[in-house]
């Protein structure tokens, strides 16, 4: 059935989590370009084919116009397919910046496709070039805070980062009172948690 | 401004991007500052442009992220000096040793290619024997499971265009430049430092784009080709050598190239010396200073060369961006013999040009069963013809001949000892004269 493979790949996208991303399908994004390439070309033979029969392409109503028709609507079912599949791709990859930083871990970058990690690194220099024009950073504080600081708990092994004007050493299940901004990116890359009491 | 506002500022610059130091990384960056006092600034934006660019793990930098990055900017820093124009001529002509062709093999289930890493010893084990027959295999497979004449029609519905006879001619190397996969191969080490390498086909050389990654480099050319003049900088990466060249480099290796008009290569095949003939034509040459200076000489040793075993009697040329691979054999008398089918005379009656289309079509420089031609086993790769070199230099016993086929030169120069036959060829022009000694 006409479609079905383009189709097949969004329902893929729909049934993961939203917010996550699979492994970019690229066996069946190639299909499926694939059969986009087949309906161009049958239906070119097609609309030659009533060309040739001196009929007029406008008014002509045989079965082959029906045929073209067809044609033409999956050619443009599986384009919007396509699209939608790179876009809320796209839509994810962009959120990544802000929740996971300028680097994403070797799971998730596995899972792009080249021209997706492109599309990251560009965004993310776009973000950069603004936080660097305003000379603030705006991944930080995404929730107002109601203290500058906070108690957090190490859960990996880090070693010595510098933080402000000192540098820190932060060994697993240490405890730290650090500033929020800079504890912040820690605890979205999963490498440390808020202490509660 | 003291060192403490420095750090500070390095700090706040980085931060905002997101990124963390450690304490040595810090150090690190502040040494590599601290080399341009007056332009601090700048070296701080490229050095947080080059981070960018690199892919890091983590980010957290630590020590090697930033001495990585600042011993490439250091090595760019270097390269601008004037002594790159005596690398440059020495980049006209490369030999390439045999022994450190990588060998790539095929996985179909991935559908990828990796580097075979690991010692390959010269006498192999039962399985590489069996490995040899395999890979050979694979490699056709692949070739052909890209073509579309081969793959699976996207509907089963009959192609009414379909042209029986063309399915013969899909193995071109033009081919290649349609890449669909992805392939990733694990880096050479000599190039760890620039980690990833997003690489893209283009003619037989591969364009690339450096992004680094965990040491795998992958290959990327779906729908995106367009990306090309997107990236910053290119380099150029072959198969056979593994020499990554900067695009800039290999810009200017082919301006050169087109300017070495006057380059010649003159081979002679089949030429038989004995230890006190040999000495004779080095007095020879002693003798002609120009040609002396101005000439390289390269001896390949043939098939009945003592001490030799037949590995060595094929060599591969790097000429500024083409690639000439000689091999000297008696290759369309063994063709011949163990040919199971005669080749069709449709097209040509011509033994020289089946030899060349087989040779082509197969992607190996001798295919044949071991039994008719030893080959070290785990060195069976490096006859290989994909991707297919520019220029194929088959030395024969045979009569002279030049065949162009599917863009390869191909030519036989002759038998220097039987009929006084030799051949030039222009590497500019892709040009081969066969010549011959009045006698």
């Amino acid at each position: 059935m006409y479609g079905r493979r383009a189709s097949q790949l969004l329902r893929e996208l729909a049934c993961s989590e939203s917010g996550q991303l699979t492994a970019f399908n690229s066996d069946a994004f190639d299909q499926v370009i694939k059969e986009c390439k087949e309906h161009n070309m049958q239906l070119q033979s097609l609309i030659r084919k009533i060309e040739d029969e001196n009929l007029d392409i406008q008014t002509t109503r045989n079965e082959d116009h029906f045929g073209a028709v067809i044609h033409h609507l999956s050619l443009i079912r599986n384009k919007r397919c396509l699209m939608a599949y790179m876009y809320n791709r796209a839509e994810t990859i962009q959120s990544l910046r802000w929740k996971v930083g300028p680097v994403l871990p070797q799971e998730i970058q596995e899972k792009l496709n080249y021209s997706e990690e492109e599309y990251f690194k560009n965004h993310s220099a776009a973000i950069e070039s603004c936080m660097s024009e305003l000379d603030l950073d705006l991944t930080v504080d995404m929730v107002p805070p109601k203290d500058p600081y906070i108690r957090v708990r190490v859960l990996d092994d880090i070693g010595e980062v510098c933080l402000g004007d000192h540098s820190i050493s932060l060994t697993k299940h240490s405890l730290h009172f650090l500033r929020r901004t800079d504890a912040e990116p820690f605890i979205s890359q999963g490498m440390m948690e808020e202490f509660l009491e | 401004m003291g060192a403490a506002g420095t750090r500070k500022k390095v700090q706040r610059k980085f931060k905002l991007r997101g990124f963390t130091f450690k304490v040595e990384a810090l150090e690190e960056a502040l040494a590599f500052l601290s080399r341009f006092p007056d332009a601090e600034d700048d070296a701080l934006d490229l050095l947080i442009d080059e981070i960018d660019k690199e892919s890091l793990k983590s980010s957290i930098l630590d020590r090697e992220a930033i001495h990585r990055v600042v011993s490439l900017l250091l090595d760019a820093d270097a390269a601008v000096d004037p002594s790159c124009t005596v690398a440059s001529n020495r980049a006209a002509l490369r030999v390439i040793d045999a022994f450190v062709i990588p060998r790539f093999r095929y996985d179909p289930i991935k559908k990828v290619f990796y580097e075979h890493t690991g010692r390959l010893p010269i006498h192999g084990e039962a399985g590489d024997k069996a490995a040899l027959y395999r890979d050979r295999y694979q490699l056709l497979l692949q070739r052909l499971s890209r073509d579309k004449y081969f793959s699976r029609p996207a509907f089963d519905t009959e192609i009414t265009d379909s042209d029986s006879c063309e399915t013969i001619r899909v193995l071109y190397p033009e081919r290649l430049k349609e890449k669909e996969e992805i392939s990733k191969f694990p880096l050479h080490p000599y190039y760890s430092l620039l980690q990833k390498l997003v690489f893209f086909f283009h003619d037989l050389n591969i364009l690339l784009s450096i992004k680094s990654f965990s040491g795998t480099m992958s290959i990327h050319v779906g729908f995106h080709r367009w990306r090309i003049e997107k990236i910053h900088c290119h380099y150029s990466w072959d198969l056979t050598s593994l020499v990554v060249v900067y695009c800039q480099q290999k810009k200017i290796l082919s301006g050169l190239e087109k300017k070495a008009v006057n380059d010649m290569f003159v081979i002679l095949s089949d030429v038989w010396l004995d230890n006190d003939e040999f000495g004779k034509l080095g007095e020879m040459i002693e003798a002609r200073p120009r040609l002396k200076e101005q000439s390289r000489f390269l001896f390949i040793p043939g098939p009945d060369d003592a001490d030799l075993t037949a590995f060595v009697i094929f060599c591969r040329i790097k000429f500024y961006t083409q690639e000439i691979v000689f091999f000297r054999q008696d290759l369309l008398y063994r063709m011949r013999r163990s040919s199971l089918i005669p080749p069709s005379t449709e097209e040509t009656s011509d033994p020289f040009e089946h030899l060349v289309a087989t040779i082509t079509h197969q992607g190996h420089l001798c295919p044949l069963p071991l039994t008719v031609q030893p080959i070290i086993w785990n060195y069976d790769h490096c006859l290989q013809l994909y991707p297919t070199p520019h220029t194929i230099v088959l030395g024969d016993r045979n009569e002279q001949k030049a065949f162009k086929y599917t863009g390869i030169t191909c030519f036989n120069p002759g038998s220097f000892s039987n009929d006084s036959t030799f051949a030039a060829y222009r590497p500019c022009t892709k040009e081969v004269e066969l010549s011959a000694l009045e006698s």
